[in-house]
């Protein structure tokens, strides 16, 4: 607990995730106006005691629509997160122990699939799907999981051949037990730390879809789409820009000093750098 | 090394053509006949037929695929509906755009990047320490679209030094006529270069003083340095000769992914900065559902990326002889 205490980046960086956590859940509760409640009087206004993150161009409340957007792009970063973490770390398991052609396919596979940058593939992929929260979802996904194979690849392959895999294969144990008991608890720290700064990722490719006009579609208060939309103002409000991109910047911001401090909690040589 | 070279380059070959196969196959996914999208929605079905015909999409999938891939080969990408033209050509005439903002973002990455790192490293715990870390876990959070606007904001809206929008003439053009006496075609070239560049490079220049910092670290502990200083040698000669040289192995690694990673950001830079580069071209041909022109964008860009990741190894390999060996 004390070295928990003392790193300074899992500190900060759990404190920042759980405010946006404590912001998503509790939105309803935080905010004064409906989430799409329109004032056309009052559009494009700046920061004042009534809207302290001032007004969109349709008069609507910027907080309110900003703490409903924490929802969505965690929903999004979590559930994409997620499902690659489990599906990379499933198949880099198997790929890994069972090795021959199963991995020499699903390597070839994840070779291709990190011969795109990131958003280009996030983008193709969503033009194929279609716009839309379970979409783009989904295009992260199958952008995300190649990492995952690849971690845990790496990891299994050297405890495969360690003695305590061989004594255990030798008084019995089924594939299934030496995976689940051996190769997977062994894999799972790299993989925590993986996903923790993932999260963060996902949400800049979320919001970097949404802000390109491909991802989540208005009415719904994405952070990506607010920040494009603000661009056309500049001019006239630039909080309509400020605000939504330092509410992405923070979270992100959480998920990666909460990634290091968990890298180096895990890892203790690296903490002095 | 020839061996591993060779190798390396010969693994390059089923990646992209397991890139062509994916890329092929999504295309054929999108929802919506291209027959369709060139003629009309009032097109008759014979219209359709006799398109469909035409563009070769009455054939079985895998002959189509066969026909694409005989045409790559040969550098033929297709013909872009909108535009007309042939894809190969507008691709090419964006992708100099794409190069000049990724290789300038690149070297401010690289110029803001490394210094920083190296002080940091060396004044372990100092104020400019405290300050690096802030400013590269900062810079690594930021999203570069929103960077791009806060610059815009900045020093186009309020103090209006910088152009918000387009490009000057070709950097490599515009030196040139600087060199034959027109400095202000170099100048007017800079200042709509500066903001782009500057916002897609920041984000590289916070990992490279990261990964600085920690690889510098890592060597300023060896006993060998330990051993350099006990002989007398300058603090700044054992950090050049000695630390900086062995630290460099995973800074390279970083810049060179780095250029990888910057190729992505340029989607998202040059559509706020309306630069004319193939990650703009690529968002207009999704916007306008103009199918040749995205796949053949698409796939030029994972071409040079994986072009840049294998140069990035081969470097690898040939500043640590054990790479060629594993």
């Amino acid at each position: 607990m004390h070295r928990v205490l003392r790193n300074r980046s899992l500190v900060l960086g759990a404190l920042i995730i759980f405010a946006i956590l404590f912001v998503a859940v509790f939105a309803s509760w935080l905010v004064s106006f409906p989430l799409n409640e329109m004032n056309m009087a009052h559009r494009l206004a700046p920061p004042d005691s009534e809207h302290w993150m001032g007004t969109d161009n349709f008069g609507r409340d910027l907080w309110t629509r900003i703490a409903f957007g924490s929802r969505l792009s965690l929903l999004i970063a979590l559930s994409s997160v997620g499902v690659s973490a489990t599906l990379g770390t499933l198949i880099g398991l198997s790929v890994a122990y069972f090795g021959g052609w199963l991995d020499l396919l699903f390597m070839r596979v994840v070779d291709v699939f990190l011969g795109f940058p990131v958003i280009i593939l996030a983008l193709t992929l969503v033009a194929v799907l279609g716009s839309g929260p379970v979409n783009v979802t989904i295009a992260l996904i199958a952008v995300f999981w190649t990492q995952y194979v690849r971690v845990v690849r790496s990891i299994a392959l050297a405890e495969r051949e360690r003695d305590y895999v061989e004594a255990a294969r030798a008084i019995g144990a089924s594939s299934w037990r030496i995976l689940s008991h051996h190769l997977l608890p062994n894999s799972l720290g790299p993989v925590i730390v993986l996903a923790t700064l993932g999260l963060g990722t996902a949400i800049v490719a979320e919001s970097a879809l949404s802000f390109l006009g491909f991802g989540v579609q208005p009415p719904a208060p994405s952070w990506g789409w607010t920040l494009a939309y603000g661009m056309r103002y500049l001019r006239v409000d630039p909080y309509l820009s400020i605000f939504p991109g330092l509410a992405i910047m923070i979270t992100v911001l959480g998920f990666n000093l909460f990634g290091d401090g968990l890298r180096d909690l895990l890892d203790p040589r690296g903490i002095s750098r | 090394m020839l061996s591993y070279v060779i190798r390396r380059v010969l693994l390059l070959i089923p990646m992209m053509l397991g890139i062509v196969v994916i890329l092929f196959g999504l295309m054929r996914l999108i929802p919506g006949d291209p027959a369709v999208v060139l003629l009309g929605q009032d097109a008759t079905p014979q219209a359709i037929a006799q398109m469909h015909h035409a563009l070769g999409l009455d054939r079985p999938l895998i002959v189509q695929l066969g026909i694409y891939i005989a045409h790559l080969a040969v550098g033929d990408l297709g013909r872009s509906i909108f535009q007309h033209d042939p894809v190969s050509q507008i691709v090419l005439v964006h992708l100099s755009a794409t190069v000049e903002l990724t290789v300038t973002a690149l070297f401010l990455a690289i110029v803001i990047g490394l210094p920083l790192g190296i002080v940091a490293a060396v004044r372990q715990g100092s104020v400019i320490d405290m300050a690096n870390m802030v400013f590269a876990q900062l810079g690594v959070s930021m999203p570069v679209f929103w960077l791009g606007i806060l610059l815009m904001f900045w020093f186009a809206v309020l103090l209006g030094w910088l152009p918000a929008f387009g490009r000057g003439a070709p950097l490599l053009q515009a030196i040139a006529a600087a060199l034959s006496g027109h400095p202000q075609v170099l100048v007017d070239s800079l200042r709509h270069l500066a903001m782009p560049a500057f916002a897609l490079g920041l984000n590289g220049a916070a990992f490279i003083s990261r990964i600085t910092r920690s690889s510098m670290l890592d060597v300023l502990h060896e006993d060998y340095i330990r051993t350099a200083l006990a002989k007398g040698l300058t603090g700044w000669k054992v950090v050049y000769h000695h630390t900086l040289r062995n630290a460099f192995l995973p800074i390279i690694s970083v810049i060179g992914l780095q250029f990888g990673t910057l190729l992505g950001g340029a989607v998202l830079t040059e559509t706020i900065f309306s630069w004319p580069g193939v990650g703009r071209l690529a968002v207009g041909a999704i916007s306008q559902r103009d199918y040749p022109l995205l796949q053949g964008t698409v796939l030029v860009i994972a071409l040079l990326f994986s072009l840049v990741n294998l140069a990035v190894d081969l470097l690898y390999a040939l500043i640590d002889p054990r790479i060629r060996f594993d």
